[in-house]
């Protein structure tokens, strides 16, 4: 589904934040993107929703290379690929439910579908009575759920989450990635970006490990080739125990 | 419907910048309204004078009705005209009395005496006015010989200066308010950036992005146009009196609703073109 190959990407200043990357995720995997600050996590999601040019090697997404998707069908992409993004990227002066409609209003759904739908994402991500709320008003594990409601509301086949735990306590935390795995049981791609380790030790995912923009681990290489169509999405997912 | 409705609550987040874009599109089309109703006023005014090519010869005191009918029968065998009207000392006097009816001391001071008689003709083209002028001053018993060539060529080369006034003045306004409108459309998306760039990642087209600050534009260029041109008629309803006293018998108002409407219509038509060019300048230019 998602193909990295030998990808690169080269600040101004000659510093990489990717080097040499190759990976392949197949559809309905829950893959753990972990790595120090700096890493080339974020580098990573925004090179996938082309948000951040690469400078060498290339991105596959269903089997279209990156590069040669036009600015014109790069909506296309951002509603087929969604991200959880670190700083959340909520509009500040509306409600959650106005944040949730916005998407829902991209993707040109109208009246009673969207509060359908808003009402469906708002249960999904346990903000059901929270929606007259500005993200303000909310915690910080409920805004990142706000986050992860408004990235699902286009029906993504892949949601990108960049440290969705960074900021909580391991409480939240863990409630955060209990979300991500129902989503993912839904159907959906799951890649979580995270730098805390600890966190996610017990999970048997698969982790790709970035160090200084290099892919120095990958504990799912054995079933993905680069350049191949992807495989059998991950069976072996083990669910987080509620905490 | 809700992207108008959202775009109405933009402008009033920041009304200063909205009224300062529709204060500007206002004096323009106010300006260009002024000078399409002088433009098309003095058109017709000149209209009517080409269509009415007059010449008319005032009689010395002492001319005898034979000179008069000379005349005619010269004029009549040289150039082909379209009418031939005599008037008499007393019929000027009439004509006089008639004109000045609100003036009884100006009647009490003339006699038929003192008003010259003459010989209107009227031609068929504007070109035969001098031809039929240089006949009526070979005859003896005229006085003087006064035709609308001059007035007409004056009246074209003012509709002219004022088409031309009007064209660079009004360019120079829809210019500065294509600039005004720029500026604060792109001033809005400066401001809106981080909400920009958000619905960009979220997968917002471009037109999703741009369509509201392309309303917005249109709201003001078509709302300084409506009250622009409303301003104006009003100026031309309040200067209707004085303006049928001058022009006497030349009838150019009340202007018919057709063309009031038609000037409104392409004014709004202007105004569309003003605001949307503007704000796809705006949003390109600042959305780089």
């Amino acid at each position: 589904m998602i193909v990295f190959d030998n990808v690169t990407i080269t600040f101004g200043n000659g510093a990489h934040a990717l080097k040499d990357v190759s990976f392949a995720i197949g559809e309905g995997e829950f893959v753990i993107v972990e790595g120090h600050s700096g890493a080339g996590k974020t580098s990573m999601m925004r090179a996938v929703i082309k948000d951040l040019p690469i400078s060498s090697g290339k991105i596959v997404i269903e089997g279209d290379d990156l590069s040669k998707i036009s600015s014109k069908n790069l909506p296309l992409l951002r509603r087929k690929i969604s991200v959880v993004f670190q700083d959340f990227k909520l509009l500040m002066d509306r409600t959650i439910a106005e944040n949730i409609d916005l998407a829902l209003d991209i993707i040109g759904l109208e009246g009673d579908v969207v509060k359908k739908r808003r009402n469906e994402l708002l249960e999904l991500t346990g903000l059901k009575g929270k929606e007259n709320f500005f993200p303000i008003q909310l915690s910080g594990g409920e805004v990142q759920r706000v986050a992860i409601a408004r990235a699902l509301a286009p029906q993504p086949k892949v949601l990108f989450a960049d440290e969705p735990t960074g900021n909580l306590d391991a409480k939240t935390g863990m409630s955060i990635i209990k979300l991500l795995q129902d989503i993912n049981e839904q159907g959906t791609t799951v890649v979580m970006a995270t730098h805390d380790l600890e966190l996610v030790k017990d999970l048997k995912l698969r982790r790709l490990r970035l160090d200084e923009g290099k892919l120095v681990h990958d504990s799912g290489a054995h079933k993905h080739h680069v350049k191949t169509e992807p495989s059998e999405p991950n069976k072996d997912k083990e669910k987080v125990e509620e905490t | 419907m809700k992207k108008f409705s959202n775009t109405l609550k933009y402008m009033r987040r920041s009304p200063y910048q909205s009224l300062a874009a529709i204060f500007m599109t206002t004096v323009t089309f106010f300006i260009v309204s002024i000078f399409t109703f002088v433009v098309l006023g003095a058109s017709s005014m000149l209209g009517y004078f080409e269509s009415r090519p007059q010449v008319t010869a005032f009689f010395k005191d002492e001319a005898m009705v034979d000179d008069i009918d000379k005349l005619k029968t010269d004029i009549s065998t040289a150039i082909a005209v379209e009418s031939v009207r005599f008037i008499s000392k007393d019929d000027a006097l009439e004509i006089y009395k008639k004109q000045n009816a609100d003036n009884p001391l100006l009647l009490e001071m003339v006699t038929a005496d003192i008003l010259p008689a003459s010989l209107e003709v009227s031609a068929k083209s504007v070109d035969d006015l001098e031809s039929i002028a240089g006949i009526m001053q070979k005859n003896n018993s005229v006085e003087e010989v006064v035709f609308q060539k001059d007035v007409i060529d004056t009246l074209r080369k003012w509709v002219s200066g004022v088409r031309i006034a009007g064209l660079v003045l009004s360019s120079l306004l829809i210019f500065a308010s294509l600039t005004t409108i720029v500026v604060i459309l792109g001033l809005k998306f400066t401001a809106k950036k981080t909400e920009i760039n958000t619905l960009s990642l979220l997968g917002a087209t471009s037109w999703y992005i741009r369509g509201p600050f392309v309303v917005e534009g249109m709201i003001y260029s078509v709302t300084g146009a409506v009250i622009g041109f409303g301003l104006a008629y009003l100026v031309l309803l309040y200067m209707t009196p004085n303006i049928v006293e001058f022009l006497q018998d030349i009838t150019l108002l009340p202007v018919p609703l057709w063309v009031v409407m038609s000037m409104l219509g392409g004014e709004v038509i202007l105004g569309l073109t003003i605001g949307a060019l503007a704000s796809l300048i705006a949003t390109r230019r600042y959305g780089r």
